[in-house]
């Protein structure tokens, strides 16, 4: 059933595309096909795949039969997922502001204080050592400087 | 005489004590990223790129190939230690891998892993190196149009063959073209689908896209994989060494399998799983004893680590000559290449031998360190696998960060590293290859410059794609590919288990 769903979201993106292709102004200079010729061919690719995709799931019904022993079906976290997208967002959003050491140690205090909980010391270990190495190491080594926000060095 | 003198330019090249030692870091990288399960090739050299950007080119690719073939050698002791494939092309080692470990042959099983892997990579490349040549001067004779073809062939390659599905890996490569178009158009100047996103101008970086997709993909997936708990390797028993019967019967089966690995490897598409797939069953059907096969047979180990190596040998074939990679990682080493604005392909051989010999040749430098580091070093190593997963997640998506953020210096690429990372993410879900994505992404812009400079040498007239011998071949060879899955969907019946396991790359 997500395939039905997938392709049609190729679909409406494909003919997305070939509409914002159409609305491209053309300049007809340089060579005789312009801007325009290439994404068409590759919207209408993106149409014929969506179908293609239909047809497949069609074909394939009765086919699948045989229930996979060895892979049972896997339970899905999509919560912890969107968390951890948004952790991330969160670690960008400081990044200039609080500047690159401590976004990242809250960064990854975060996320090895839910993901491997109870070892405290391991966890301030790579808190504290990795974006001290990472920052030295770019600004010593690499000559590139992350930004620094509050603090003084 | 001529390429004989470039040849032994590039050993010179290769053996500069500061070569020596980004062969040294790209072998041990290589390894590490290849033993971890959940980051593979692809997303370790993208993850380092950035770091390179300082770096002469001949030695950032000399660091970067390291990395493809050192994880071919690392992938193999997650699969017969944890059962679980560092790499997808490691996963016909569990097969034989594993119960060799549990019956307590662990030890032999990577000793003989690590010389198959030696004798097929150094076998692949001599002949990458006999064949460099004559496919360049070959290639010489294409055209824009031929080009054209040959991108369209190994895009239909990599896409009918990576993943289950070929009309997903067809829209997993639209994808990539869609992606590939935005930005300024290089030949009238019009900007296109830039969203009004003036950092979109210069197009979508390769970067974040590679990194979003392989590494962040991936890490979001292992969030979910968490909650399913870990598995715990097994201690290597007894000495790393394997018994003189176990060695006479492994010859063959690294001969062959290094062979097949390689020609599998020079065709677009194909890659490491499908050779350790191939080799594998060669050798199911040459052995006198097919059905112990799966309880832990040496054999079984020994082709498909021979294949995945001799495959990473021939898959630099295309890329190297041809400047058409065919794979997901051969790729994103095309973007390496293209960052340090280097073109590969025929004219390469002959505006800059010292690269790609040095390249070439550094191969021969990083196999021998990478055995002298597996053999004795792999219990070592292998002690990484007990690393707690949460540990990793935090450490690589920190990686990722500094690594995009160093080179795009805005926070735009870093919300843009999100969304491709929610991007991998449901691709992974929905069983949606990324190899033909990425592989889309990097030629995309070839691709439609040489189809638009075959329209204007014909007045418009696309009967130029089917206009010479060797376009009408690589047409016939597209028609092959989209067929093949058909093949392939067979090939992974074959020997039961295997289908489950040869997932997408």
């Amino acid at each position: 059933m997500t395939d039905r769903w997938l392709a049609g979201f190729v679909l409406a993106l494909s003919s997305i595309y070939i509409f914002a292709t159409s609305r491209l102004p053309s300049l007809d200079i340089g060579d005789p096909l312009g801007p325009k010729a290439f994404p068409f061919l590759i919207g209408g690719l993106g149409c014929i795949t969506a179908i293609w995709l239909i047809i497949e799931t069609l074909r394939k019904r009765p086919a699948v039969a045989t229930p996979d022993v060895a892979h049972p079906p896997e339970q899905h976290h999509a919560l912890a997922v969107i968390a951890v997208m948004a952790w991330m967002f969160v670690f960008y959003f400081l990044i200039e502001r609080l500047g690159f050491l401590l976004s990242c140690a809250l960064f990854l205090a975060g996320l090895t204080g839910y993901f491997n909980r109870g070892r405290w010391l391991m966890n301030a270990a790579v808190c504290l050592g990795f974006p001290l190495g990472v920052y030295f190491a770019f600004s010593e080594i690499l000559g590139i400087s992350l930004p620094r926000g509050v603090l003084p060095f | 005489m001529e390429t004989l003198n470039a040849i032994l330019g590039g050993f010179a090249v290769a053996a500069q004590p500061m070569n020596l030692f980004f062969v040294f870091l790209g072998a041990v990288m290589g390894t590490v990223i290849g033993m971890l399960p959940g980051i593979g090739p692809a997303a370790g050299i993208a993850l380092l790129l950035p770091v390179t950007f300082g770096m002469q080119p001949v030695s950032a690719l000399i660091m970067l190939a390291g990395i493809y073939y050192g994880a071919m050698y690392g992938n193999t002791a997650s699969a017969i230690l944890i059962n679980t494939p560092g790499t997808a092309s490691a996963a016909m080692t569990t097969l034989d891998g594993y119960p060799m470990a549990k019956n307590g042959r662990g030890g032999a099983a990577l000793a003989i892993a690590a010389i198959a892997s030696f004798i097929a990579g150094t076998i692949g490349i001599v002949i990458l190196s006999l064949l460099a040549v004559p496919f360049a001067t070959f290639a010489l004779r294409f055209g824009p149009a031929e080009y054209f073809m040959l991108m369209v062939f190994s895009l239909t390659a990599v896409s009918a063959l990576t993943g289950k599905s070929p009309a997903k890996g067809a829209m997993s490569a639209v994808f990539g073209l869609m992606i590939a178009t935005i930005g300024i158009d290089l030949q009238s100047g019009q900007a296109r689908f830039t969203m009004g996103v003036p950092e979109f101008l210069d197009g979508v970086g390769l970067l974040v896209v590679i990194v979003g997709l392989f590494a962040v993909g991936e890490c979001l997936r292992n969030v979910e994989k968490w909650f399913e708990g870990t598995l715990t390797p097994i201690p290597i028993k007894g000495k790393l060494w394997f018994t003189k019967e176990e060695w006479s019967r492994s010859v063959g089966p690294i001969t062959r399998g290094g062979l097949i690995g390689f020609a599998v490897g020079v065709l677009p598409g194909a890659g490491g799983t499908i050779a350790t797939i191939l080799a594998y069953s060669t050798e199911l059907k040459l052995s006198k004893y097919p059905e112990k096969f799966g309880t832990g047979m040496v054999e079984g180990v020994a082709a498909p680590e021979a294949a995945n190596n001799g495959s990473t040998c021939g898959a630099f074939v295309p890329l190297l000559t041809l400047g058409v990679p065919g794979s997901g990682v051969t790729a994103v080493l095309l973007g390496a290449f293209i960052m340090y604005g280097i073109q590969p392909g025929p004219m390469l051989f002959q505006n800059n031998p010292n690269l790609v010999w040095g390249l070439i040749n550094s191969m021969y430098i990083g196999n021998v360190m990478l055995l002298v580091l597996n053999l004795p070093m792999i219990p070592l190593f292998a002690k990484m696998l007990y690393a707690p997963p949460g540990v990793l997640l935090a450490i690589i998506l920190g990686i990722a960060s500094v690594g995009i953020y160093s080179v795009g210096g805005s926070t735009i690429s870093l919300y843009a590293l999100i969304f491709f990372g929610a991007v991998g993410y449901l691709f992974r879900r929905l069983e949606i290859p990324a190899p033909p994505l990425i592989l889309a992404l990097v030629l995309g812009g070839i691709m439609e410059q040489s189809f638009r400079q075959a329209m204007t040498i014909s007045g418009a007239n696309p009967k130029i794609f089917v206009g010479s011998p060797i376009c009408i071949i690589l047409l016939v060879m597209i028609v092959v590919a989209l067929l093949a899955p058909l093949v392939a969907a067979r090939l992974r019946t074959l020997p039961g288990r295997v289908a489950a396991k040869a997932g997408p790359v």
